[in-house]
């Protein structure tokens, strides 16, 4: 790998996966909720009509606005996945240009990133 | 929508944000400097937890009120004098409404932290969203042009209080009694719940450092 005035790029690639996998291992548990939350939430709404429909407290048109109801919470989740992991890869983004920006200008000596 | 579809979604849903993660990665590689979220907002967070306190109010109340079937519903003969019927909620719906709209232009203020790249980002998902289980509202989405995932997310919340209301109001659902059943009233507190619990945790992690 090159080195560039003593900048070893073979260790600073080592440092950025470094710097990155410490952002997703602190953050895995609430990407992971979320998605477990997903899995549990359609085994949830199948035992709910079932439910409901066995007491005799839903007919069709019950079954029918209580699955238009969990469809928006389904585009709501989705977004939410997609808002914390955007967020995940502007810090996974920021760990590893640190390391990149100061590397770069310690084998270039300017200050250009 | 069937629920083998829905689980093909989110997986097609995931690859593509992974897909859009190495995008960013690279970016990163290349130095450049983009903000791609809204940041963390105090108010909004504890703004919505009130909004939920207040929603769940008007359901608990419905719920008490509420016929448990349709044979029972049958049996009222003058449904606008019920504590259950739409005349009593619609001044409740109306109020969550205005609470929706503040907490969307709340977001969408907060929104123009975002550069034009992650605007571009924000879009590409929300057509994946909005193409894979299509809103309720498509109306209501049109009229608010490009606002970013967060402010999509109450805009959601808003749809899903006009429906309710509408739902209500609908001689075919109601049986023509204008007034819904407590079953109606438990998903509702179901789909409010998680509604609120993936918006918060999406909002609470921009705190997370």
């Amino acid at each position: 790998m090159t080195t560039i005035n003593t900048v070893d790029f073979n260790k600073v690639i080592k440092d950025a996966l470094a710097a990155a996998k410490g952002v997703v291992t602190d953050n895995w548990a609430e990407i992971r909720d979320i998605v477990e939350n997903i899995g549990k939430g359609l085994v949830n709404d199948v035992e709910f009509i079932a439910k409901k429909k066995l007491s005799g407290e839903f007919n069709n048109d019950d079954a029918c606005i209580y699955l238009e109801d969990q469809k928006m919470v389904a585009r709501t989740r989705l977004r939410s996945i997609a808002i914390i992991s955007l967020q995940l890869a502007e810090r996974i983004w920021n760990a590893v240009a640190d390391v990149f920006r100061t590397a770069i200008q310690n084998a270039i000596g300017w200050t250009v990133l | 929508m069937q629920l083998s579809a829905q689980k093909d979604v989110y997986k097609l849903f995931l690859v593509n944000v992974a897909l859009i993660a190495v995008g960013m990665l690279s970016l990163a590689l290349m130095g450049c400097t983009i903000k791609v979220v809204s940041p963390y907002d105090d108010k909004l967070f504890n703004d919505t937890e009130v909004f939920f306190k207040k929603a769940n109010t008007m359901i608990e109340e419905g719920k008490s009120v509420s016929p448990l079937t349709d044979e029972e519903r049958s049996k009222i003969d003058a449904p606008v004098n019920h504590p259950g019927h739409l005349t009593v909620f619609a001044p409740k719906y109306d109020a969550l409404l205005l609470d929706t709209d503040a907490l969307i232009l709340r977001v969408i203020t907060n929104s123009q932290a975002i550069d034009a790249f992650g605007g571009e980002l924000h879009m590409k998902i929300n057509d994946v969203i909005d193409k894979s289980i299509p809103s309720a509202c498509p109306d209501l989405h049109t009229e608010l042009g490009k606002v970013d995932l967060t402010a999509m997310n109450f805009v959601d919340l808003k749809c899903s209080v006009l429906r309710w209301k509408e739902q209500h109001a609908d001689d075919s659902i109601t049986k023509g009694k204008k007034i819904l059943k407590k079953a109606n009233w438990e998903g509702r507190k179901i789909a409010l719940f998680d509604t609120i619990l993936a918006i918060q945790k999406a909002e609470g992690f921009k705190n997370n450092k």
